[in-house]
């Protein structure tokens, strides 16, 4: 794919084919709508195909008159222009019968969405938050909750070679994890912007409103990984803020709650120690790149008039309160967020030690997770 | 005559040079400015599509950085609607109403000067929002608050300054032209009696004088929102960031029926000319275009069908979306009457009002089906949306538009364009429109969201397909460039008539059209 | 329009000039009426909502309408008679009564078209007599001011100049 970028400066032609074929094994040419793995879907998908027969029924007479006309009723074929211009009996069939088609639409249409709207009687409840750009889950009935990042094998091949990257755009840093064949309701709501979420497999989108909780849900069949988007313009990194669901088997499913209590166990023990130097510099560059880089950028330049450099900025190599606090708390006015909410004690040590000895930033300086616990 | 020569002294010259343009209060001036103004900013708004479709052009980001994509989109759309498209139309309404209904002039020339001088300014402003610290607006031309709002630049204030300066244009033009076809019609022209364009013009006027003021609002309340204070939209301090995607979508809807009808209007004059058979069913036709505009007012939330409404709102705004259907079939159900058993001939406007007929109604189609609630909870923001307002916009609106230019070209210049020329544009853009926007459909279906400057890798072939269609499209109007400014340096002399099958008063004036036009006012039979 | 009249004795020809008007006042208003009906019905439920700054931009577009409305009705009520008599020429000009007159010698008078510098803007007509001058009919078409001029010369029992 590097190479295209040379080629198609040339001849769009030749980085046609290059790209179609350096393709083939991922082509995939989609055409349709998904099936899914949910009822829902499955309904939408009937509804959509349902609808597109329809269109194509009425389409090939409409374009069949049209092109008959086109070809009979030419001058050059020696065509005279007959006189009529009204008749009250073809124009009232022809407003009739749409009308009556439109019925028959409707009545199914109406099943499906009195049926997607019902979310009572859920086993298992998610809340889902929107943020910019990343989304939060609360598992509501357990103590589980968790950001969702794109993953950072995506984020450096933005700019570098997507192609090699297997689920490029579609992997997240930690999946929702979810039972098959329960009730999943999902309660979705969003912290700064709009926001949408979307996963096409479930038939399921709604849209993240801060102020708002909307709900959905799916009772998914099998078992796997399903990918979902942001779908609601969001921002700048509005296209990087995937969703991923893998859906378990109910004791992979409490498996993997169980692993969850014990890292978050595990997470507040680590908060306690004393870390050294590598140990938050390490941490902190994977913390920078997941909560950072989308706008103050790898290189900590910023982006000059949206977003300020961290590199050389007087808060990260002079104020250490002033860097602790925006952190903690953002930036009223901005799209600063306050991390407090967002991150462990630990990763917030981590990321500041990162950005103050990171880019030239040469302060030697080092803050540990108890710090963190005491300026909160 | 001689009246000239011996006191032309001592009389006040007409203005010659920049100052004729600049003062000028006569209709067929005004009406070519706004036609050059709207072809200008076609061409802006077409450059950022081709930045667009470059980026797109495969995964990864190459050209420059997802936040100036969003500019680039949310520009687009904005400049392509208030720039090109309602600008075109007023210019054809300019050109061609009076001649139409028989008036000399429009009814407040001097109202119709100040409405065009406020666009290029605005225009101007919208686009210097690029340059300022912090970029230009980059939320979409739907500008949905928190983002258009807490979280948008600093050049957001401009902009909503521009979009003010658009509104009032459009409402002082739909105005005059409320106050022209009212006033100023020849004696025996009867409503019932005017041209479909007349017709579709004056119902425009009356959606335009309807909703801008809530454009105006929903912009000032943007405004108030950032700089004063207030908390119309803001949750975090009461207010409700939905309603102000009702309000946008109250004006936003009626607007996309404002860019189509006058486009309806244009299509009733051309199909008959060419089959050489009047319009079929002509009062059906003015019914159907007053109940679609009637209808544009009672459906805007179906734009916000994921929003999380109450299942009834949903339901209730896809029965009465689904309902518009009728009405529009049954204008292209009269076209293709008018068309049958007609003696057709297939000149450059008629080949471009067929390429309306036959891609507008696939962009009818998908809004269609768009308007089924359930199925919108899969299509909605994704790219099947953008292939959806593409071909109603694109192949409905700018082709309409197209075919007017060409259709009434000889009547403005006197010189009848290069048809061969004009035949090559037509089938150039007529297919590359089509590899650019159909595969949209393919990779909405396929998931992939709209306004992302990137993709997961299973959409790359549909977009390098949809890229190339693009650039060939966007070149399509170089060519149209040069074919309009050939036809009007020179070529073969238009008669009257222009047209074998011509039908109506704009036709009975000698080509091209003088000034002023009508004798004692014509008699219409 | 132009129309004619005889006078009461024959001897005087007399023509009205007015500029053409298709839609009575009462028409009118009931046009405003209804625009404003639904404008300010959106604006009010708007500003039910809490959103009222939709009601000031609908007020000021509804005042530009109805002045605009106002405008054309009352331009049209412009009018300027010629009265062709047997010594002079009778010019008055006005709205609803004559505010501006002119009586010229109709022995002196001609009639002159004056083209337009520019290609296809309007020309101007000017009855002439005795070094005096009045323009007539700014507010017709070309070819309407035309046959006014062919007329009015016809009837001086002169050709145009």
């Amino acid at each position: 794919m590097s190479t295209t970028k040379t080629k198609h400066a040339s001849s769009g032609l030749v980085a046609l084919v290059t790209l179609l074929a350096s393709h083939s094994a991922l082509a995939e040419w989609g055409l349709n709508m998904t099936q899914g793995v949910t009822s829902i879907s499955r309904q939408l998908y009937g509804l959509h195909m349902l609808v597109l027969w329809i269109c194509v029924i009425i389409g090939i007479g409409v374009f069949g008159a049209i092109f008959y006309s086109i070809y009979h009723h030419r001058k050059s074929r020696g065509a005279k222009a007959a006189e009529f211009h009204e008749s009250t009996t073809v124009e009232v069939i022809w407003t009739v019968v749409p009308f009556l088609i439109l019925v028959g639409v409707a009545i199914p249409a109406t099943k499906t969405l009195l049926y997607l709207e019902d979310t009572r009687d859920a086993d298992i409840n998610i809340k889902v938050t929107g943020y910019q750009w990343k989304w939060k889950y609360d598992y509501l009935d357990e103590d589980i909750s968790f950001f969702s990042n794109l993953a950072p094998t995506s984020r450096e091949a933005i700019s570098a070679d997507p192609t090699k990257v297997e689920n490029y755009l579609l992997e997240v840093d930690n999946p929702i994890v979810v039972p098959v064949n329960k009730k999943v309701r999902f309660l979705i709501t969003a912290d700064d912007v709009i926001h949408a979420w979307w996963i096409p497999e479930f038939g399921v989108k709604q849209d993240a409103i801060p102020g708002f909780i909307n709900d959905a849900w799916a009772v998914i069949e099998e078992p796997g990984v399903y990918r979902g988007q942001c779908a609601e313009l969001c921002g700048k990194d509005h296209g990087y803020m995937p969703i991923v669901v893998e859906a378990k088997s109910e004791t992979d499913y409490l498996a993997w709650v169980a692993e969850q209590k014990a890292t978050a166990a595990a997470d507040a023990e680590a908060a306690g120690k004393t870390w050294s130097m590598d140990e938050l510099m390490a941490k902190g560059e994977t913390v920078y790149i997941t909560s950072c880089a989308a706008c103050h950028q790898a290189n900590g330049e910023g982006l000059t008039g949206v977003f300020p450099a961290i590199k050389g900025s007087p808060i990260a190599t002079e104020d250490l309160p002033a860097h602790l606090d925006i952190i903690l708390n953002g930036k009223a006015g901005t799209s600063m967020q306050a991390f407090g909410a967002q991150l462990t004690d630990t990763e917030i040590a981590a990321v500041i030690t990162y950005q103050r000895n990171a880019w030239g930033n040469n302060t030697g300086e080092m803050v540990q997770p108890t710090e963190i616990k005491a300026a909160r | 005559m001689s009246e000239a020569t011996a006191n032309g002294a001592h009389h006040e010259e007409h203005a010659r040079g920049i100052s004729r343009w600049l003062f000028t209060t006569n209709h067929k001036d005004i009406g070519t400015l706004y036609l050059w103004f709207s072809f200008v900013m076609l061409l802006i708004g077409g450059a950022m599509a081709m930045y667009i479709r470059a980026e797109l052009w495969e995964p990864g980001i190459q050209l420059s950085d997802p936040n100036f994509f969003n500019q680039m989109t949310t520009l687009h759309g904005l400049i392509m609607v208030f720039g090109a498209v309602m600008p075109a139309f007023v210019g054809l309404a300019n050109w061609q109403v009076p001649m139409m209904i028989g008036a000399p002039d429009m009814a407040l020339p001097r109202m119709n000067n100040w409405s065009f001088w406020i666009l290029p300014f605005a225009g101007l402003l919208l686009v210097s929002t690029i340059f300022m610290e912090g970029g230009g607006p980059n939320f979409g031309w739907t500008m949905h608050a928190p983002l258009s709002t807490t979280y948008a630049p600093p050049s957001t204030d401009f902009f909503i300054f521009a979009v003010h300066l658009l509104g009032l244009s459009s409402i002082m033009g739909s105005i005059n032209i409320i106050a022209t076809i009212l006033n100023m019609r020849a004696p025996g022209m009867t409503l019932m009696k005017m041209p479909m364009f007349v017709w579709s013009w004056l119902i425009t006027a009356f959606l335009l004088i309807a909703v801008m003021p809530v454009l105006a609002g929903a912009v000032t309340m943007m405004l108030t929102d950032r700089n004063f204070g207030t908390s119309f939209f803001d949750a975090a301090g009461g207010g409700d960031p939905l309603l102000f995607q009702h309000v946008f979508w109250f004006f936003g809807h009626p607007e996309v029926y404002i860019m189509i009808l006058p486009a309806f209007g244009v299509i009733s004059q051309i199909i008959p000319t060419f089959a050489r058979k009047p319009l079929f069913g002509y009062s059906s036709m003015v019914y159907a275009t007053a109940s679609i505009a009637f209808l544009s007012f009672i459906v805007w939330a179906h734009h916000m069908y994921t929003t999380g409404m109450p299942v009834s709102g949903e339901l209730y705004f896809m029965y009465a979306t689904v309902m518009i259907a009728v009405p529009t079939g049954v204008k292209v159900f009269n076209w293709v009457a008018t068309m049958w058993k007609g003696s057709m001939t297939f000149e450059t406007p008629m080949l471009w009002a067929l390429g309306f007929l036959v891609l507008f109604t696939i962009g009818g189609f998908t809004g269609l089906m768009l308007g089924v609630a359930p199925a919108d909870f899969q299509y909605h923001d994704t790219y099947f949306v953008v292939a959806h307002f593409h071909y109603v916009l694109v192949s409905g609106a700018l082709f309409a538009i197209i075919a007017g230019v060409f259709y009434w070209l000889p009547k403005w210049t006197g010189n009848m364009y290069d048809e061969k020329l004009a035949k090559i544009h037509f089938w150039w853009a007529m297919i590359s429109f089509n590899v650019l926007f159909f595969p949209q459909h393919f990779l909405g279906l396929a998931g992939m969201p709209r306004r992302i400057p990137d993709y997961a890798l299973q959409f790359t072939e549909w977009n390098v397909i949809s890229s190339i269609g693009g650039f060939a499209f966007g070149a399509s109007w170089l060519l149209f460039l040069y074919i309009i400014i050939k036809t009007i340096r020179g070529g073969e002399k238009a008669t009257d008539e222009v047209w074998e099958g011509a039908d109506g008063l704009e036709w009975t004036v000698p080509s091209p059209a003088p000034y002023h036009t009508f004798n004692t006012a014509p008699e219409v039979k | 329009m132009v129309t004619t009249t005889r006078g009461e004795l024959g001897d005087e020809l007399r023509y009205i000039l007015r500029p053409n008007l298709s839609l009575s006042w009462n028409a009118a208003k009931i046009c405003f009426a209804t625009i404003a009906a639904v404008t300010l019905t959106v604006a009010l439920v708007f500003a039910t909502l809490g959103l009222w700054p939709v009601l000031p931009f609908a007020g000021l577009e509804l005042a530009i309408l109805g002045y605009c409305f106002y405008r054309c009705a009352g331009n049209a009520q412009h009018c300027e008679v010629i009265t062709v008599g047997r010594d002079t020429v009778k010019v008055e000009k006005g709205r609803r009564k004559p505010d501006r007159c002119w009586a010229l010698p109709r022995a002196w008078a001609v009639v002159g078209i004056q083209r337009a510098a520019i290609r296809g803007y309007p020309s101007r007509l000017f009855l002439r007599s005795h070094g005096r001058r009045v323009e007539l009919g700014e507010f017709l078409n070309e070819d309407e001011r035309r046959d006014l001029a062919h007329e009015l010369s016809r009837t001086l029992g002169r050709a145009p100049a």
